[in-house]
């Protein structure tokens, strides 16, 4: 009260008498809403005030990618193609690490950092429009049904989460153990994996537990969907195919080396890699070994299928690309740093996130680069093509977007690339 | 007070960047030899070599490049920045490394430093070790790289880090397969009892045995965990505050169940080893027990037989002498020192790990020594006990296992060149000539004449298994200048030596896992060729279940050998060898030598885009620190540091700047600044710069006084080896000091010239053997007005006598002298120097002051059990001491002194606390009651 009246005897002192009264009661009567509303500013220039993302711009496209390798299969394949050579057309700051991927809804790029951040960026302009901690942290890609979002942290203890975009608020938190996998969403189950090695099945509107199955070893290998069985597998190295409705093990296979990839799927196998080096196809009818290759370097990246081909990277600093039927390698190409992220395919290329700092744009057919890109620092986070930007994370630095068509003078001065950059650039 | 405040500053932040020849004592780190220093540049590495070396470089360059990319793989990591690796051709030239300001003890074998993550590495003439060692501090490039970033990107601010067994147990696990000796500590640990749980594995800290048992404990976690299990040890470091949680987290048992079937595994693994295998304590002879020996020899003069060895009782390592007789179970061992070692230039460092010593039949003693630059080959005449001859040679930088001909004419030797290839030399004592046997890349060691002095057996990896860092035996003929396989096989075959009959050869294998002596029956080969080994048979003449080494044949029936256990290395004699030789079991044959003869170390066109470049000096800010501090007295204080120093830390800036204004007026008149450029490049090292210290200023006799102070100063010392050096420093300053009753200009001039000798050695508490002193005179007077001019003298002599292993007595006689204008006041009383006294409490021109103490064990281990966990303190010492002193200015006001006595503790290594307790006296009466005073610092 005392500080209203030193600040009202204040203003007293330096307005006019007709406008010093009018003032002051508009003061008085909305001091409380005009506090609110500074407050509210505040936090939204810190990026600390949820954005709620309204439900009239979600118009979905087929583009979008709402779950880990944009399917229950996890192919992370593209139908359309961002030729080289590439243009900058933003880049914007985000600290940490995207898990897996970003995903996308509407105009927006919601990227879930390991620090347990939601940063969602406008995909056109590469502006942060909002950062929100949802959690102490997590290591892989929610799964987006509009307007719900669906994650598994990997600290604390309500580790199963469903949030609302639209009003962002939580719906639910589960108590769980550490969530180690992306959650798998089909109709309404979630399918997911535990530290505490279990496979979980909850339904995805209430959290509720359907069933669970002990594994006996932590669960990394994220759930995905094949001939309508949940294929995970473990830390030991034990792949598993799980009834979805009852969790019944219908065979599990033992590979060589442990598995922290994620399967990939077709109609007729399952393929995956371990740290011991060894590329799995395992027929998704019986869990035979259907071909197997040794690439001779521990394997942390998880694989991409696109029209019958197989591509995966390598810590032996390659992606190499199988014949998804035969097992036959197609080509090998050789980069400068270890490939830990999901290579994503298109009809025309291979886009390849290494860490020795470069994106690179590799021929489909032949492997053969055909462009790289300098984006200062390691690629931990795969790449993604939304709305005909291609989307790659800098770990700890920037996410960029590229274009393929050459930068108008328009673009250029829109665009956040600094006066240093493009003098360095033009020498 | 605040000079004192400001002098701190200054001295805190030296401290963390030069040498000790920077400091009151302290031995020196001597730059004896100019590097011309390069860069190779690879694609993940700036090397730093210099020229004489570049084979080494290319090898290194190799060896780096692959252990990278296998490093990737293990990790699954990548480091984001070049690396730099600094590279030396021998442990010699590595111990005079600046990148690191402190000495660098033998058993050091590599580095790497987190400023600017440099990683310092010397060749020992083994490729296979050059190798491991840079694979090891790869290891904590990566894991240091990995966990930081393993933090931050999980927004952890406070980082949490592996702890010590961890680091250095991941470096070793992943950069080297377990081999006899990592078998040795473990074995030798668990079987007599003294294996340490992963639980209690901080109290041997740093310790070899510790990076063995944390090899162990990995390997184990591999084994029954799983590998990745490491990966996620580190991976999951960032959401924990400490890794206890961490591992449970990971493994999902806590420290205390993974001791219970770790230790239960290690029993199983190796008890049953006891039923087939001896302790060898049960089976031989001792003759020389106590302390650590290392390298018998046999000395026989007028029938007596004689053991000369290496050894270290007491801290120093010296060369000993006794008699070969077997001890008795509790007798008491009579030894003899014959060369005093690590106290003077001339004998710095006898190599006891690695280099044998041997005898003449004419008793002349002949062993290396580390001596200035280089080793020095040396020769003694036991009989009268002197040294008869000393060989340098500037290109063999180390010398190794030196052994007489039969004639005694010839010494034979494994040298290391300066460009890092160990061969074998030999040296015509007569002529002084010195002829190199080989010349290669392989690493030659331990070689020994044949009896009739035609032949010399050694060991070396240039056997076809070599890169397996297998070493076999050669015999290489003096008459053809060829050599023979001599044993074959994946092997570590040591120290052979032949025997008096010409009919055998003892040696230390690890065939049987262990190392254990086995002898080699030449008696078949009539004329050495390449098949001769087919006609070797092999057969073991010892069951040990500890590791033997460095067998010498007393006579044809007898050897002495040295031996690991129960921690220690003792001398043991086995007899009755020709009766073994005989026993039932079939002897071995040598395995057939593949087609390919040698192997080939990988080196140059190995790798691509290499370029070479030679060293430029590029200066990078090392640490930035500042520090604001309010007073309610000084007010507020602001200050920061900066150094800057280049890639091999030769030369260094130190910035300073600091403000103590009390006013904002006093702003520009209070503040303070030093700029000082530190070379440490040459064998002199000097150091100048500017400064400007102004402030108030407080001392006894002047009160509070402002004084403005700025101008030039120039330092230098010359080390003339590693305990002994001269300093001279000098400075020119203007003065304007402000008392209350009147203003002082002058232009100082002050100038010292200092003698300085440190060879102690030190224990928990404080120095323990040796001696040190400081002699120093200087002037100080005002050039324009004569206003000050006053002269200083400086005497400090400390002396440490060690009555037994653990009983020291330590006397200290210190004098300063000032006189003359405006002579400076200096102080005495405190726990510090005179005790019982308060601290400053006694001031003058000039002081003398003596003390003596002697220092004791008091309590080896004390521990309190709480409800909530354990304190424990190591080491607690005791004292009885006797002061004496005074400080004074025109007449000697005569002595005064305390008696009493204290205790010390250490706590973690690098903090003493001192309690002392004791009487005053002027040496007439003593004072009525008791004095206490706690101290934290050294004893002096």
């Amino acid at each position: 009260m005392g500080l209203h009246k030193t600040f009202r005897d204040i203003k007293t002192h330096m307005m006019p008498k007709a406008n010093k009264r009018h003032i002051v009661n508009i003061f008085r009567h909305f001091r409380f809403g005009l506090f609110f509303l500074a407050v509210t500013l505040g936090l939204h220039c810190m990026g600390t005030m949820p954005l709620k993302v309204p439900p009239g711009q979600m118009n979905t496209t087929p583009d979008a990618w709402t779950m880990l390798g944009g399917n229950p299969q996890h192919t992370h394949h593209s139908d359309t193609d961002v030729k080289p050579p590439l243009a900058v057309s933003w880049k914007r700051n985000i600290r940490s690490v995207i898990a897996d991927h970003p995903l996308t809804v509407g105009p927006y790029i919601l990227c879930f950092t390991w620090r347990g951040n939601l940063e969602i960026v406008d995909s056109e302009t590469g502006d942060l429009l909002s950062v929100e901690r949802i959690g102490p942290a997590l290591d892989h890609v929610p799964v987006l049904r509009y307007p719900d979002v669906y994650l598994g942290l990997t600290m604390g203890t309500k580790n199963l989460k469903r949030y609302d975009l639209q009003y962002a608020k939580t719906i639910y938190e589960v108590k769980m153990t550490n969530v180690t996998t992306a959650p798998l969403l089909v109709g309404d189950r979630l399918y997911l994996g535990t530290h505490t090695g279990r496979v979980y099945c909850r339904q995805a509107t209430t959290g509720d537990s359907v069933w669970s199955v002990k594994v006996n070893a932590p669960v990394y290998s994220s759930p995905a969907l094949g001939d309508s069985l949940i294929i995970t597998g473990t830390e030991k190295g034990l792949l598993l195919a799980l009834h979805p409705r009852t969790g019944i093990v219908v065979w599990q296979r033992p590979l060589q080396g442990a598995l922290y990839t994620h399967p990939v799927t077709d109609s007729a196998h399952v393929y995956i890699g371990t740290t011991d080096g060894v590329f799995y196809a395992v027929n998704l009818s019986d869990g035979t070994i259907a071909w197997q290759h040794h690439l001779g370097s521990a394997i942390f990246s998880s694989a991409a299928l696109y029209r019958q081909t197989v591509y995966v990277g390598t810590n032996g600093h390659q992606v190499v690309a199988f014949d998804a039927r035969s097992g036959k390698i197609r080509w090998r190409t050789t980069f400068n740093g270890i490939v830990t992220a999901t290579p994503l395919v298109t009809p025309g290329f291979v886009y390849v996130g290494c860490w020795d700092h470069y994106l690179y744009v590799l021929d489909r057919a032949t492997g053969k680069i055909v462009a790289k890109q300098d984006v200062k620092a390691p690629i931990k986070t795969a790449p993604i093509i939304y709305r005909k930007k291609l989307l790659v994370h800098a770990a700890n630095e920037k996410l960029w977007a590229f274009t393929s068509q050459t930068p108008s003078r328009e673009n250029v001065s829109q665009s956040p690339v600094t006066f240093f950059e493009k003098r360095r650039a033009k020498r | 007070m605040r000079r004192v405040f400001l002098t701190g500053i200054v001295l805190l932040f030296i401290a963390g960047s030069v040498q000790g020849q920077w400091f009151y004592f302290g031995r020196n780190k001597v730059q004896y030899t100019q590097f011309n220093w390069h860069i190779l540049k690879t694609k993940h590495f700036d090397i730093y070599f210099y020229p004489e070396m570049e084979e080494l470089a290319q090898i290194g360059a190799t060896y780096a490049e692959e252990s990278y990319r296998y490093l990737e793989n293990k990790f699954n990591y990548t480091i984001n920045r070049r690396i730099p690796l600094i590279f030396y051709s021998s442990h010699l030239h590595f111990q005079q490394t600046n990148v690191t300001p402190g000495f660098i003890p033998e058993g050091v074998g590599g580095f790497f430093e987190f400023l600017k993550g440099r990683v310092v590495i010397p060749s020992d003439g083994n490729l296979n070790q050059f190798k491991k060692v840079i694979q090891h501090e790869l290891v904590h490039v990566f894991m240091h790289s990995k966990v930081y970033f393993a933090n931050k990107e999980h927004g952890r601010y406070d980082p949490t880090f592996p702890p010590l067994w961890f680091v250095e147990g991941l470096a070793e696990f992943w950069s080297s397969e377990w081999d006899a000796q990592a078998e040795m500590v473990i074995r030798d640990a668990v079987l007599n009892n003294y294996i340490i749980p992963l639980s209690r594995m901080y109290t041997i800290a740093g310790t070899y045995t510790m990076y063995k048992e944390g090899q162990a404990v990995l390997m184990y976690i591999a084994q029954k965990y799983g590998e990745e299990k490491i990966l996620r040890l580190m991976d999951d470091i960032w959401r924990f505050n400490n890794f206890q949680q961490v591992f449970k987290y990971v493994l999902g048992v806590n420290y205390q169940e993974f001791d219970r079937e770790w230790l239960y595994h290690l029993k199983k693994k190796y008890y049953p080893l006891l039923a087939r295998k001896d302790f060898t304590s049960m089976t031989t002879a001792a003759i020389v027990k106590e302390g650590f020996s290392f390298k018998p020899a046999v000395y026989i003069r007028e029938g007596r037989k004689k053991l000369v060895f290496v050894g270290n009782r007491t801290g120093y390592s010296n060369i000993y002498m006794t008699d070969l007789k077997p001890l008795k179970f509790h007798q008491k061992e009579k030894v003899e020192v014959l060369v005093k070692g690590e106290r003077t230039p001339e004998f710095e460092a006898f190599h006891l790990f690695s280099s044998k010593i041997d005898v003449s039949a004419d008793g002349r003693l002949v062993f290396s020594s580390k001596s200035g630059e280089t080793d020095a080959l040396y020769i003694m005449d036991i009989p009268s006990r002197e040294i008869i001859n000393k060989f340098q040679w500037r290109d063999v930088v180390n010398i190794s296992s030196p052994a007489f001909s039969p004639d005694g004419r010839y010494v034979v030797f494994a040298g290391l060149h300066f460009n890092g290839k160990r061969d074998l030399y030999l040296l015509d004592l007569k002529s002084e000539a010195l002829v190199q046997l080989t010349n290669d890349v392989y690493e030659d060691r331990t070689p020994s004449f044949s009896p009739d002095g035609t032949k010399i057996v050694f060991s070396s990896d240039r056997t076809v298994w070599g890169p397996r860092w297998s070493y076999n035996l050669f015999v290489y003929d003096l008459n053809t200048h060829l050599m023979y396989y001599l044993t074959t096989g994946e092997h570590q075959d040591h120290s052979p030596v032949w025997s008096p009959d010409g009919q055998s050869i003892a040696f230390v294998s690890d065939r049987d896992t262990t190392l254990n002596i086995w002898v080699a029956d030449v008696s078949r080969i009539t004329r050495w060729d390449a098949t001769s080994y087919r006609q070797v048979t092999l057969k073991r003449v010892s069951n040990f279940v500890n590791a033997a080494f460095d067998p010498e044949w007393v006579d044809n029936d007898n050897l002495v050998f040295a031996v690991y256990e129960n921690g220690r290395f003792q001398i043991r004699l086995l007899q009755h060898v020709q009766q073994k030789l005989q026993d039932k079991n079939p002897p071995l044959a040598n395995v057939p030598i593949p087609a390919a003869y040698h192997w080939k170390p990988a080196g140059q066109g190995a790798i691509h885009n290499v370029t070479q470049l030679k060293y430029k000096k590029k200066y990078q800010l090392d640490f930035a620190q500042s520090q604001v501090s309010t007073n309610p007295f000084w007010g507020t204080i602001g200050g920061a540091v900066f150094s800057l120093t280049d890639m091999l830390g030769n030369d260094q800036y130190l910035i300073y700047i600091y403000n103590n204004a009390q006013r904002k007026k006093d702003f520009l008149r209070s503040f303070n600044f030093a700029v000082t450029k530190i070379s440490l490049g040459k064998r002199i090292n000097y150091g100048m710069g500017i400064f400007r210290i102004s402030g108030r200023f407080y001392n006894a006799r002047d009160g509070f006084y402002f004084e403005d102070r700025a101008g030039g100063f120039f330092t230098a010392n010359y080390p003339f080896s590693q305990f002994d050096r001269i300093e001279f420093s000098a400075d020119f300053s203007y003065s304007d000091k402000n008392l209350y009753y009147y203003r002082r200009l002058a232009y100082l001039s002050t100038t010292y010239l200092s003698y300085i000798h440190d060879n102690s050695i030190w224990s928990y508490t404080g120095p323990i053997d040796g001696s040190r002193y400081n002699i120093t005179i200087g002037n100080t007077y005002d050039v324009r007005w004569s206003r000050v001019n006053y002269y200083t003298l400086l005497v400090d002599y400390r002396r440490y006598f060690r009555l037994h292993p653990r009983l020291t007595y330590a006397v200290r006689l210190l004098t300063l002298w000032n006189q003359g204008k405006e002579a400076r006041w200096y102080y005495l009383g405190g726990s510090w120097d005179l005790r019982g006294y308060r601290l400053w409490s006694l001031r003058g021109e000039k002081i003398v002051f003596m003390s003596h103490e002697l220092r004791f064990p008091f309590i080896e281990y004390l521990n309190i059990h709480f409800p909530f966990g354990n304190f424990g303190l190591r080491a607690i010492r005791g004292a009885a001491f006797v002061d004496a002193g005074n400080a004074w200015t025109g007449k000697f006001p005569g002595l005064l002194g305390s008696v009493g006595v204290g205790i010390r503790f250490n706590f973690g290594g690098a903090l003493v606390l001192r309690w002392d307790f004791g009487r005053r006296t002027d040496f007439r009466e003593f004072t009525s009651g008791w004095f206490t005073q706690f101290f934290f610092g050294w004893d002096f």
